[in-house]
């Protein structure tokens, strides 16, 4: 085993456990936006240590073409479906706010901006 | 090589299988988009494993596809459930 193998094992190694790590997440924690903060850890970060990991078996630009490709897809939809996802769990969950009915967020949270 | 995948592939195996109780469960529709996302995140996880593991790299396209397909799940699954809980 090269240097390379050891760093694209260990990559591997913590790309699997942060993926494990979410699964307890999913698991163990209540509520949806607390469940989606569990959910970023495999998406974003183990991910691009698989990634890494794949590059550094066999560094050459005809494969770090492609996982470029997917690490940015995964950076950017990530991002978009998070705020969808959160946005209607928000707009979902009951009024969190005090008497006003103000709870901090630029977000209505009464049911009339569910667009 | 063949031991840290496969610890790697149980890690995996255990988070799918976690996330696969989540997505069953519920409660609500948008815990089943998040553990969906999540499951082809690990899916993508697993297949980039086997990829790195035996130098295999056909498969290459297939992530392309399905960093994509979780995207479109997650975001119509948030669209058309936004205003109901179940």
């Amino acid at each position: 085993m090269t240097a390379m193998d050891v760093a694209a094992a260990v990559c591997l190694l913590l790309g699997a456990t942060l993926a494990f790590a979410a699964g307890v997440g999913m698991v163990r924690f209540p509520g949806t936006l607390a469940r989606m903060h569990a959910a970023t850890k495999p998406q974003v970060l183990g991910l691009h240590l698989i990634l890494l990991a794949m590059w550094l078996r066999d560094p050459s630009w005809k494969i770090a073409g492609v996982i470029i490709l997917v690490a940015v897809y995964q950076v950017v939809t990530a991002a978009v479906a998070a705020y969808m996802v959160g946005r209607a769990a928000y707009l979902t969950a009951k009024p969190q706010g005090g008497d006003d009915g103000d709870d901090g967020t630029a977000v209505p949270s009464s049911g009339d901006a569910r667009a | 090589m063949t031991t840290v995948y496969l610890i790697t592939l149980g890690l995996l195996a255990a988070a799918a299988a976690m996330t696969l109780y989540r997505l069953v469960r519920g409660p609500t529709m948008l815990d089943r988009a998040v553990s969906l996302d999540v499951l082809t995140a690990v899916v993508i996880c697993a297949i980039g494993a086997g990829a790195a593991t035996y130098r295999e790299y056909s498969m290459l396209p297939v992530l392309l596809v399905l960093s994509l397909l979780g995207f479109v799940g997650s975001v119509s699954l948030a669209r058309f459930f936004s205003g109901r809980a179940r």
